[in-house]
């Protein structure tokens, strides 16, 4: 059995060629746009701390 | 007894009260368990119903995010038409929206940021079945933020299949990990 697997409906079944690539592609795309989340927050957070704000303080401060 | 017209003879016939003519009629539904991607089978959108209702849960092995695509014959369609906007809230009560013109799925909702990793989402697929249209969507999720998994909060969203197609079912995708849970699809009978 694949390490590769879709289920449709409720058969389970190993993966296409075309599904496997298509799995890797939205994989790296996953990972991708997590480290575009974690640099924002990594991004944020160094503003905060340069403007000596906690991001409670900075959600009063929007009014958020 | 015969089957009434327009049902077949697995089909659970829901009664309704006298003098309510609307109703979510149950239509497929499966359980999955460590699966990466789950998808219906072809034919569950059909033109019997313009609206769908679609519920979804899962828990998953860690904090993943979860995408979703239509199905054009029982297969995902992985084009760039996925025109979507999405507004976020997190638990701490910070709001924050993304979106896209172009995209290749819908960001459906991400795991909870601790064990058992649990989301919920219920999403109306509208007009799925017309060759003619688009096919939109609206969802309500919870979890993670969609497309920030590890961030418990609430998703909104929209999706508008920016291309005249018919579709016939969805697709849900584990961006890594896997899901454990149940999706159910009801119609919404018209007048």
């Amino acid at each position: 059995m694949s390490e590769y697997q879709i289920q449709i409906g409720n058969e389970v079944r190993d993966m296409t060629e075309v599904e496997i690539a298509q799995r890797k592609k939205d994989v790296a795309e996953h990972k991708a746009q997590a480290k575009a989340q974690a640099d924002r927050e990594v991004a944020k957070d160094a503003v905060l701390a340069k403007l000596g704000l906690t991001a409670d303080e900075l959600a009063a401060l929007l009014g958020s | 007894m015969p089957i009434p017209a327009g049902y077949t003879s697995g089909q659970i016939v829901q009664a309704v009260p006298t003098g309510i003519n609307s109703a979510f009629v149950y239509l497929a539904g499966a359980s999955f368990s460590a699966q990466t991607t789950v998808s219906m089978a072809a034919g569950v959108f059909t033109s019997t119903y313009k609206t769908y209702r679609v519920e979804f849960q899962t828990v998953a092995s860690a904090a993943i995010n979860i995408t979703m695509r239509v199905n054009a014959s029982g297969t995902p369609v992985t084009s760039g038409n996925y025109a979507q906007a999405i507004s976020m809230m997190n638990t701490a009560g910070s709001a924050s929206g993304s979106g896209t013109g172009s995209g290749t799925s819908l960001p459906l909702v991400a795991t909870d940021s601790s064990s058992p990793f649990p989301a919920y989402a219920s999403i109306t697929i509208y007009d799925p079945a017309n060759a003619s249209s688009n096919t939109g969507a609206t969802y309500m999720s919870y979890g993670s933020i969609a497309g920030g998994a590890g961030t418990s909060g609430l998703s909104m969203g929209g999706l508008r299949f920016n291309s005249n197609a018919a579709h016939d079912g969805l697709t849900f995708i584990a961006g890594s990990g896997n899901m454990t849970g149940f999706y159910r699809v009801y119609g919404l009978i018209e007048g």
